[in-house]
């Protein structure tokens, strides 16, 4: 549905997508090279949600993540670079080596530490858009979440917070496991383990406007998240937004099983031999090359536009690696600062 | 006798349970080893799959529900996951399941277990690492139990099943692959610390993997020639005051080790006997290795600065002696 946005911002969205995309394989080759510190989670299949909602979100709204956050830091217009070095744990990180990978942040982008326990940023998400609403400010809360997150208890607590005084906050359920059949009760770690049919059930039970919405159609997220949006300046009250995307097969332990992104398999739609038994996630899962497929079809880009993009792009993350790379790890005096505001 | 890993050994001590008493249960979702450690795990998942209830992410929930599925007659063995996750059901572990004995009269019972991977497990950051230990102390009614050596967990586990009290077992994620020659199998008493070697110049008590870093720690100093004694509580909850006064009634040093911060902690509580019973046992005033109050950063060298490292303890330790 790319029509209905123009063509530069259609181009900057893309790119932005790209830059995830390239960054996220950064991390993972920095990964097997032992240079990530623990655990890690990419975005990897979920761009366009979080570029698409950012596209029409206010420099003064605020935006929410959790342990997936690496898509969503970029996609506010973090520096890719200090990013890169905080998940490495270098001193040039966004907080200085301390948060990492789980709890990215970029406060300057009224982008609060992220949480890494399961819906943990619900609730909190609840009061940055409560002081929007009792300032009268016309802004906006924007909470992304995994589905897993409805499983707690903290989830309710926060929508019927939402619903109760009617708060700006767009709760952004990235259901990543869209293909995953939904049986109550049958399911594990990256397959949601609920009652309800539906992620959308529990927000419309308590009255709050819903919408899903397909994760790799940017156009579709871009337009969801924007009457979302205008819905809660206007004291409409809270959105819940399940975006949906197919699994990414590389996600448990994230390696890059369907290799480093080609740009050219938009267009030339040939899977290559070794990821033949991985074709749908060539053909229709992968949001980057759904999205550049869309641009050739109604003509905004050519392909040699797509491999100019892409090459700047590069271009912009291996800088940003060399940074992260070449900066120094913390003092280790630094392990005492910061505990209390300063 | 071959080797075991603790890891092995403990899967092996909660089948054990499993296969003495049909009453006993698993509630909890990754298990005993969360996902690095699915290896250990595999075994008990495969003999007992109906008896492991797989759950929600949904900590407050499955922790309140193993202990009405106690008090109905079941024995459930909780397992959090990761230790930091306790808070989640922090209601249920602290402030129902403790007092259900004490305010019912006596009547009635909460036989469970809780169970989690607590402490820093190396780039786990802020969120990941807690060491909730010394907080449970603070939970009247609660017994804390922490083994920390193969040859203890089947007999710590069965006396905490014999004793009918909720209990909540601190386990280490770093624990896993240390050897030891036995996996034991004796129920041990609960409060009693063990001496797991035997030294005259200082003592070092530690639990949990503080044990692990007070032996390694206990190796180099005998290179030093100093001869350290090494104290594994074993349980915080009832805490073996006995064990360590004797030790340092010998060696009149003491040193401990305790990832939890200082205030409160398990540090300070052992200290605290020396200000009343001990009071009079130590020449040289005892050291606390604690991790400082500051949360958990993810970056290496800043979490390696804040760790009670082995060099850390063997320091402390020759400026007592020496
Ligand atoms: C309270 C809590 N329990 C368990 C975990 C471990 N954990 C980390 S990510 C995750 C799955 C989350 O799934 P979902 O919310 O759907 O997000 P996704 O990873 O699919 O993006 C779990 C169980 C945690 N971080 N916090």
């Amino acid at each position: 549905m790319i029509p209905v946005l123009s063509r530069d911002d259609c181009l900057q969205a893309f790119r932005k997508m790209l830059l995830i995309r390239r960054f996220e394989e950064a991390c993972i080759a920095a990964a097997h090279k032992g240079q990530v510190p623990g655990h890690f989670h990419v975005y990897i299949g979920q761009e366009a949600t979080g570029v698409g909602v950012m596209a029409v979100l206010d420099k003064g709204d605020f935006v929410h993540s959790t342990h997936r956050n690496h898509g969503h830091l970029l996609a506010r217009g973090a520096d890719p670079k200090k990013a890169f070095a905080e998940i490495l744990g270098k001193a040039t990180g966004y907080a200085g080596g301390k948060a990492g990978t789980l709890h990215g942040c970029a406060p300057d982008l009224n982008f609060p530490l992220s949480s890494g326990i399961v819906a943990g940023i619900l609730p909190i998400s609840t009061g940055t858009a409560y002081a929007f609403k009792h300032r009268q400010q016309p802004n906006v809360s924007a909470v992304f979440f995994g589905e897993g997150a409805m499983e707690e208890g903290a989830a309710y607590e926060a929508l019927n917070l939402a619903a109760l005084w009617k708060l700006p906050v767009l709760f952004i359920c990235e259901n990543n496991t869209a293909e995953v059949e939904r049986t109550p009760g049958q399911a594990g770690y990256h397959a949601p383990n609920l009652s309800i049919f539906e992620l959308t059930d529990l927000a419309k039970s308590m009255n709050i406007a819903t919408t899903i919405v397909d994760g790799s159609d940017l156009g579709a997220v871009w337009n969801a998240a924007k009457t979302a949006r205008a819905r809660a300046v206007s004291g409409g009250g809270a959105t819940f937004m399940e975006v949906r995307t197919e699994t990414w097969p590389g996600g448990q332990w994230p390696t890059l099983v369907t290799g480093r992104t080609d740009i050219r398999h938009a267009w030339t739609r040939e899977v290559p031999e070794k990821y033949a038994h991985l074709a749908a996630w060539f053909e229709r899962n992968d949001p980057v090359l759904s999205v550049a497929r869309e641009m050739l079809a109604v003509g905004i880009v050519s392909e040699r536009d797509l491999s100019t993009i892409d090459a700047a792009v590069q271009d912009e993350i291996d800088q940003a690696v060399k940074f992260a790379n070449e900066s120094p790890f913390p003092d280790s005096q630094t392990a005492l600062t910061h505990v209390w505001p300063q | 006798m071959t080797d075991i890993t603790f890891g092995e050994a403990k899967i092996k001590a909660v089948g054990d349970l499993m296969r003495d008493d049909e009453r006993v249960i698993i509630i909890g979702g990754a298990g005993f080893g969360g996902l690095l450690h699915a290896k250990h795990v595999k075994p008990l998942h495969d003999e007992f799959e109906p008896r492991i209830l797989r759950t929600p992410i949904a900590e407050l929930g499955f922790c309140g529900m193993g202990i009405g599925a106690a008090m109905a007659g079941l024995y459930p063995i909780v397992t959090i996951g990761t230790g930091s996750f306790a808070f989640e059901a922090w209601p249920q572990i602290v402030n129902e399941a403790p007092n259900i004995s004490y305010m019912s009269g006596g009547q009635v019972k909460v036989p469970i277990i809780f169970h989690a991977l607590v402490g820093i497990r190396i780039s786990g950051a802020a969120q990941h690492s807690a060491r909730p230990q010394a907080m449970l102390m603070q939970a009247a009614g609660l017994q804390v139990i922490a083994p920390a050596r193969a040859s203890d967990v089947k007999g710590l586990l069965s006396a905490a099943k014999d004793s009918e009290r909720p209990t909540f077992w601190i386990d280490h994620p770093l624990l896993f692959e240390e050897k030891q020659p036995s996996n034991g199998g004796t129920s041990l008493p609960l409060g009693k610390a063990a001496v797991v070697r035997k030294g005259k110049d200082v003592t070092l008590v530690g639990y949990s993997i503080d044990l692990v870093r007070c032996l390694e720690a206990a190796t180099q100093l005998a290179n030093a020639s100093i001869d350290a004694e090494v104290i594994d509580l074993r349980t915080l909850t009832p805490l073996d005051a006995d064990t360590i006064c004797e030790s340092v009634a010998k060696t009149g040093r003491l040193v401990i080790a305790d990832e939890c911060y200082p205030a409160a902690s398990v540090a300070s509580e052992v200290a605290s006997i020396f200000t009343d019973r001990g009071f009079g046992l130590l020449k040289k005033p005892a050291r606390r290795l604690n991790f400082p109050a500051v949360p958990v950063p993810l970056s290496p060298p800043l979490e390696q600065h804040l760790l009670p490292r082995v060099d850390k303890i063997v320091a402390a330790a020759k400026e007592l002696v020496n």
